[in-house]
């Protein structure tokens, strides 16, 4: 059976030449995509309240919702900006402003628009953030009692599973195609 | 790491006990078992300085909260396993001590038991003892408080033959105590230091290496897994094992047609709506049936209320008999709603939908007036259904022909049923 196809419209995507994204993975509004990313099938970026600009090697699974939100309150356009090596597992929600490098949200964990990410966190899975604060470097949140730990390096890097789903997943996916840059 | 589990019993006497393998180890941060990583190191060749070898080494992680023994300062081995150790206690001298003195204790009661059954029989001895008990003597708490040292020739010569059987003596220092006094007082910043909780270990994290008491973050060491142990569980009736303890998991034999959920309908809401305190709201419930066989469904008012929940409500029950068909496992993969039987006539009044053995229903039900919004709202009503136990389970063993349908017994359940809260008006 053919599956049927949808094209995705109204998106000003840009797509690195090396990322993989999948056409079944919802891109809304103004988004840039680093080299080496992968966004899986059925992961959701929405643009609303500015573009969204993600760096290089994030992997971006299932029924992730990234979503560029304004705080409660304020208005006007103003970039998300997501740095690199980091880790979306599935099911897990960012609708913050900023993000460093080598984070890892965990599946289903969630963070708010009022928190922000620096650099070799990881929020574990559903752990749900939204308290106004600036995760310092390597902080680890996880357990039902969202305990609070610093981890004394940065979570590993994902390169492996990145150049695994790079080979595999055109071979079961319809991609979208990078621009041409002219 | 489950494998690692099976082969490191030690002999299981009380529901914790230590695993004795030096191969599973626990996060002392969040008690998840840690598995050991590998990875690769560049060191100077021992031969050639000026070379590098890449060389293997392991350390443990822990995989939920992150937690490794790099963190501490701990260094890598160069085996899998093994050469992991626990940090000692720093009390085992005293535990040492207390248990030697335990031993001594035992031991010499039983020696003091066995000496007073053979003084039956020596008329010397019991004459003795009771002259001490009647004339005082160690043995008698009052005497023996007020005056210690004191000491009879008639005691110190019971004592020596008391003791005849001799084995050592263990004396043990009293356990040091100190005065509130000399506790030292607490810093002054104590209440204005800005508190780091993830430099602080928690309470339970304290607690559970207990013989350690851990309060800073970067002391924690990797604990011994302790291994789990299921306790047995009878029925208080028939005294049939319902749980057995087993040691793991793969051999756990599941009892077939011994769960409540495989003979008794399911009630589930179907479908959640606005509440309204005081009038008539209409309830959308589903019963499934899990039996092999078609079951009738009549439904009784709940009249003698326990003291589990209370009913806010009055309900209004279908009066109506309910037929729910049989739970039919190729049902899944045939398109046909009723598989092949003939059409039932359901009024839509009472019945929602009906699909294989699941059919939803309504119900009427009046919550009291005076709830508030916000409330929750119980109904509780009785239902009666047939039940055919393991018959077709035996028939099926014995290989009879279907023409002796089972003959089913009758069971009631009472259903509480939590509807909803009150909404706001």
């Amino acid at each position: 059976m053919l599956m049927q196809r949808r094209k995705n419209e109204n998106t000003t995507a840009t797509i690195a030449a090396d990322a993989v994204v999948c056409e079944e993975a919802t891109l809304e509004g103004s988004i840039t995509i680093g080299p080496r990313c992968i966004v899986h099938p059925k992961a959701t970026i929405i643009a609303k309240d500015g573009p969204i600009v993600i760096g290089e090697s994030n992997l971006i699974e299932e029924q992730t919702k990234i979503i560029n939100r304004n705080l409660p309150g304020t208005e006007g356009n103003s970039p998300l900006i997501i740095g690199d090596n980091n880790l979306f597992e599935v099911g897990s929600e960012f609708e913050g402003k900023f993000i460093g490098s080598n984070n890892v949200l965990e599946a289903k964990a969630k963070v708010g628009p009022l928190t922000t990410l620096s650099n070799g966190c990881t929020v574990g899975s559903s752990v749900h953030l939204n308290a106004a604060e600036r995760l310092p470097d390597n902080t680890v949140i996880c357990g039902k009692d969202y305990l609070r730990q610093h981890a004394r390096d940065k979570p590993a890097h994902q390169g492996q599973q990145l150049d695994f789903l790079k080979k595999i997943l055109p071979n079961y996916h319809f991609l979208i195609k990078s621009k041409k840059h002219a | 790491m489950q494998i690692a589990y099976q082969c490191c019993f030690a002999p299981v006497s009380g529901y914790l006990c230590i695993c004795r393998s030096s191969t599973s180890w626990q996060c002392p941060a969040c008690s998840h078992t840690l598995s050991t990583r590998a990875s690769n190191s560049i060191i100077p060749s021992a031969e050639d300085p000026s070379k590098s070898i890449s060389k293997k080494t392991y350390y443990q992680a822990c995989n939920f909260c992150r937690w490794t023994t790099r963190g501490i300062g701990m260094p890598d081995k160069d085996v899998v396993s093994a050469a992991w150790s626990e940090k000692n206690n720093p009390e085992q001298l005293r535990i040492r001590q207390l248990m030697d003195y335990y031993r001594y204790l035992a031991q010499k009661e039983t020696a003091e038991q066995a000496q007073r059954k053979s003084s039956k029989k020596r008329g010397y001895f019991s004459t003795a003892m009771q002259l001490q008990q009647r004339y005082g003597g160690p043995r008698t708490p009052q005497s023996s408080k007020k005056h210690p040292a004191v000491s009879t020739p008639l005691s110190s010569s019971l004592a020596a033959l008391r003791l005849k059987g001799s084995f050592k003596e263990v004396t043990l220092e009293p356990a040091q105590t100190c005065g509130i006094d000399e506790v030292e007082k607490l810093p002054d910043e104590i209440y204005t230091k800005k508190v780091d909780f993830t430099q602080i270990a928690s309470i339970q994290q304290r607690l559970y290496q207990p013989s350690r008491q851990i309060e800073q973050v970067e002391d924690f060491w990797p604990r011994k897994s302790t291994m789990f142990v299921k306790r047995s569980l009878r029925c208080k009736k028939c005294d049939h094992n319902i749980i057995k303890p087993e040691y793991n998991s793969s051999s756990i034999k599941f009892k077939i047609q011994l769960v409540a959920v495989h003979h008794i309908p399911e009630v589930r809401i179907h479908k959640e709506g606005p509440i309204i305190a005081g009038s008539k709201n209409k309830i959308s419930l589903s019963l499934i049936n899990p039996t092999e066989h078609d079951i009738h469904i009549s439904f009784l008012p709940n009249t003698e209320e326990n003291n589990t929940k209370k009913s806010n409500a009055t309900t209004e029950l279908p009066s109506s008999e309910i037929v729910v068909l049989k739970y039919d496992e190729a049902a899944e993969y045939i398109s046909t709603p009723t598989s092949g039987k003939p059409e039932m006539f359901d009024d839509p009044s009472l019945i929602i939908y009906r699909r294989a053995n699941k059919i939803g229903f309504y119900l009427q039900c009046v919550p009291n007036a005076d709830l508030a919004p916000g409330d929750d709202v119980w109904i509780t009503f009785r239902f009666r259904h047939e039940h055919y136990g393991n018959a077709s389970v035996v028939k099926l063993l014995k290989g009879d022909d279907a023409a002796s349908e089972p003959a089913p017994t009758w069971l009631t359940q009472t259903v509480f049923v939590n509807i909803g809260k009150v909404a706001d008006k």
